[in-house]
């Protein structure tokens, strides 16, 4: 059986936003039945040459040729007719709807008189959740889901559309190993029904894997591109980068076992975990992993005060503190970095300097008045230190790219001086050099005697970096590895139920 | 199947409200269950009713419409002056003793209904193409519909005591008021688009979150004026059941009603921020606060001291309504 291969091919695309050049003359091709990879740093331009090719955003310049003849896609409606899909890094999703009515949104199933056929929506729904190994009842609001459930729904959407091409921005930022691998085999279920597929990843070992090709996109300019098998992490680093990077543990703290600075004791909240026992010692980095519905997150924004547990204390320096609301925490030094960077980590509609300072405002006034230039000072100061890449500090958060929104996100708490931090999912979505840089300041953090929660399921990178890793099952604590006896292997089958 | 008492109470509470303030009613006044009183009751439900339905939609959209309290009286107003300016011009009849409307009341309803949607239809396109924020869209267009209203009766009433036009205000079929009829109609014809059509996506996408509903395709400033469009077309049924209600047309008449009806759609649980609440929520916004209104005159409670109740009543409903709306979130 033959099948007739599309094309679609983007050429000579440029854009410029206010103060950026996102893209410079980029020319980029996809054919059927091949997975072509788009890889570069936060902010090279990879959203934007997808949201170009999706009709949300205008190109300055260029064209898009499908099967060798030019087409205008000037709104997301166009490109769906093109039969082209695309998984937002930013999920695109409405809180208020159900999982069904999200998935099938703008292209419901209904009658000729506009009547939609709910039945067929949750069958379809459930069909296409199933398909890819996802319980998740098709009736849920989506607005009380998590971040990764949001990037399944979000995966689903993309492919409800029936796509010939679909574009994938980092749509395994929020997953779990197993759906990762979920992802991977409708991936090749897809190529192999002749679907083309763009995807962007920041996790190398995953790009390698999956690719046929792979373009690296460097200040918005077309750096290099690969065929599968010719080239190897070290090559795609320094392509992107252009230097070579050195992954080290900057964490040497000797951590005195003896006095925790934060306890908690018998933690329960519903059915998400029970009972469950930890300390966390000054100075010390401490991983936390699980797979969704482990309850690992659950537990952060418990300690956090955004959902209050059932039962249990906990108590900082061996004072019982009650913490009913995330105020209650910054006062006790607490501080939070959602992995939600949209809703709740920022203020989309303000600048990145507002973002920042927002933890510290009452520190930076002087009689009521604000003190703009040591705002200005202070966010300077972290822009330069976590290198966010914006044209300058007054501008919008929304307009970043989202590695950069999640720097901000680092900054404010940063700025803080909290004694505990919890971070939640931190590296999510941001490039090999930034993930560097965010570990050393988080080393920095504790270095000065803070210490440090993390719920994160880069086990390599909690390896390198974390004093101990806890792994979380099912809302229970199935290990606890102290720094000898890290060993991937056995901390992933700690994570993964038998 | 188990019954959930905590999840029907939790989903109807204002329902047992409405049967509560009733039986308060019942108990503490001997009029209050009489069968005009009800009558009265419920006829009285749906010129605000409709204004609530009306907004709701807009709401859902996440806007606001301030307009539809002028516009409530603007379309009967508009079609009895037109039609006596161009009596004058053409020498037909169609005031008699000065200010008694005396010609068709097809004309003053097909008139109305036409201007309800003209005037959503500009303020839709005044907010989507114009870009102007609804709250400054709808609360110009208010106040130049007043103005219009008062140019356009030189400051005195008109009568419409045509047996043809005031039969809807006083007719009860099967003892229940035409206007409760056409009220409950629509509030049901309102819900079915809203839960099994297509519009109704499309409005509760918009209102969940509008980037996402462009992203997906839909034509947001399509549908966003269609909501203007319906809210304006339920003002304008509400003007003419109103206006057969009371005879006349006059312009001071129906001040305030947009701020009624948002303050009962809210009540029932149509969310200001968009796309929470439903047809059947203003409906029950609607009973409860009608009810209580019927309540307070029974009881004598002068306007002032019932807007007192009122106002405490809306802030109490509506911080009830945040706690359960965070989606467990932040
Ligand atoms: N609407 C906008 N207005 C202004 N600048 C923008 C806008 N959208 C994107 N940019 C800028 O364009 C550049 C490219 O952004 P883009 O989102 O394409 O990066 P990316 O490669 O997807 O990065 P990431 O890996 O962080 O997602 C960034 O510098 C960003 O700040
Ligand atoms: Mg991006």
């Amino acid at each position: 059986m033959s099948i007739q291969k599309d094309q679609l091919i983007m050429k000579g695309i440029s854009k410029t936003f206010p103060g950026v050049k996102a893209l410079d003359e980029v020319s980029f091709e996809i054919i059927s039945g091949e997975v072509h990879s788009l890889i570069g740093q936060n902010g090279a331009g990879k959203s934007t040459l997808m949201g170009i090719l999706n009709g949300i955003t205008k190109p300055d310049d260029g064209q898009i040729l499908f099967n060798n003849k030019v087409v205008k896609i000037d709104d997301p409606k166009d490109a769906f007719n093109l039969n082209l899909s695309i998984v937002h890094q930013e999920f695109a999703l409405c809180n208020n709807l159900t999982v069904a009515e999200n998935i099938y949104l703008g292209d419901e199933p209904h009658n000729k008189s506009g009547f939609v056929n709910y039945k067929k929506m949750h069958l379809d729904a459930k069909i296409l959740l199933e398909s890819i190994n996802v319980n998740l009842s098709t009736n849920k609001i989506v607005g009380n889901l998590n971040t990764s459930q949001w990037q399944i729904i979000e995966i689903c959407k993309a492919l409800a559309k029936k796509p010939k091409f679909i574009v994938m921005d980092e749509p395994t930022a929020s997953l779990d190993e197993k759906q990762i691998d979920n992802l991977f085999e409708i991936i090749n279920t897809l190529k192999n029904n002749g679907i083309g597929i763009i995807y962007i990843s920041h996790k190398l070992k995953e790009i390698i894997h999956i690719s046929d090709r792979i373009t690296v996109l460097k200040d918005g300019k077309i750096n290099d591109s690969f065929l599968k098998n010719e080239v190897n992490e070290e090559g795609l680093i320094k392509s992107m980068i252009g230097k070579n990077i050195s992954i080290k543990n900057n964490n040497q703290n000797i951590i005195n076992f003896q006095k925790p600075i934060l306890k908690i004791n018998n933690y329960s909240y519903s059915n998400t975990f029970k009972k469950i026992r930890m300390d966390l010692y000054e100075g010390e980095i401490l991983g936390l992993s699980g797979l969704l519905g482990s309850g690992a997150n659950e537990l952060l924004r418990c300690i956090f005060g955004i959902i209050k547990q059932d039962n249990g204390q906990l108590s900082l320096n061996d004072k019982v503190v009650t913490i009913n609301k995330p105020r209650d925490a910054i006062v006790n030094g607490i501080g939070y970095i959602p992995s939600d960077r949209k809703n709740e980590g920022l203020i989309q509609n303000n600048s990145i300097k507002d973002n920042s300072v927002l933890t510290i405002f009452n520190k930076l006034t002087k009689m009521g008045f604000f003190k703009f230039n040591a705002a200005a000072k202070t966010t300077n100061n972290y822009v330069k230190k976590l290198d966010i890449k914006a044209s300058n500090i007054d501008s919008f958060v929304m307009n970043l790219s989202g590695g950069n929104q999640q720097k901000v996100v680092i900054a404010k708490w940063l700025v803080k001086n909290c004694k505990i931090l919890l971070f939640d999912e931190p590296t999510r979505g941001i490039d090999i050099a930034a993930k560097t840089q965010i570990w050393k300041l988080i080393s920095e953090f504790t270095n000065e005697g803070g210490s440090v929660i993390v719920v994160s399921n880069e086990i390599p990178e909690l390896i390198i970096n974390c004093n101990r890793i806890i792994t979380m099952q099912k809302g229970l604590i199935s290990n606890t590895f102290n720094h000898e006896d890290f060993n991937e292997q056995k901390i992933s089958l700690n994570i993964s139920s038998k | 199947m188990k019954i959930n008492f905590k999840q029907i109470l939790k989903n109807h509470f204002l329902l047992f409200v409405f049967i509560l303030i009733c039986l308060v009613g019942t108990f503490t006044s001997e009029y209050f269950f009489t069968i005009i009183n009800i009558q009265n009751m419920i006829r009285n439900m749906a010129v605000p009713g409709l204004l609530a339905l009306g907004v709701s939609f807009v709401f859902l959209v996440s806007r606001i419409d301030l307009s539809v309290g002028s516009l409530t009286i603007f379309g009967p107003i508009l079609a009895v002056s037109s039609l006596a300016f161009f009596g004058d011009m053409f020498d037909f009849k169609v005031l008699v003793r000065g200010n008694q409307y005396a010609n068709s009341a097809a004309f003053i309803v097909v008139i109305s209904l036409l201007t309800g949607i003209l005037i959503g239809l500009i303020n839709g396109i005044g907010v989507m193409y114009g870009k102007i924020t609804s709250f400054i869209m709808t609360l110009a267009m208010m106040k130049a519909l007043w103005g219009l209203n008062y140019v356009l009766t030189h400051g005195h009433a008109y009568y419409l005591q045509i047996p043809t036009y005031t039969w809807m205000g006083t007719l009860n079929l099967f003892y229940i008021p035409f206007s409760t009829w056409i009220y409950v109609l629509m509030t049901i014809l309102a819900s079915i688009i809203m839960r099994y059509t297509l519009v109704g996506r499309r409005i509760y996408s918009i209102g969940g979150d509008e980037k996402t509903a462009r992203l997906a395709g839909i034509n947001v400033t399509f549908w966003v004026i269609i909501a203007f469009i319906m809210s304006g077309f339920c003002a304008s049924v509400a003007g003419i059941l109103f206006s057969s209600r009371l005879q006349t047309v006059d312009a001071p008449l129906a001040v305030g009603f947009e701020l009624t009806a948002i303050a009962f759609a809210v009540v029932g649980g149509v969310s200001l921020t968009g796309g929470r609440g439903s047809p059947y929520r203003a409906f029950l916004g609607t009973i409860v606060m009608g009810a209580l209104f019927s309540l307070f005159s029974m009881w004598g409670l002068n306007t002032w001291h019932r807007n007192i109740v009122v106002g405490i009543i809306i802030i109490l409903v509506v911080m009830l309504d945040q706690r359960k709306n965070n989606f467990g979130r932040i």
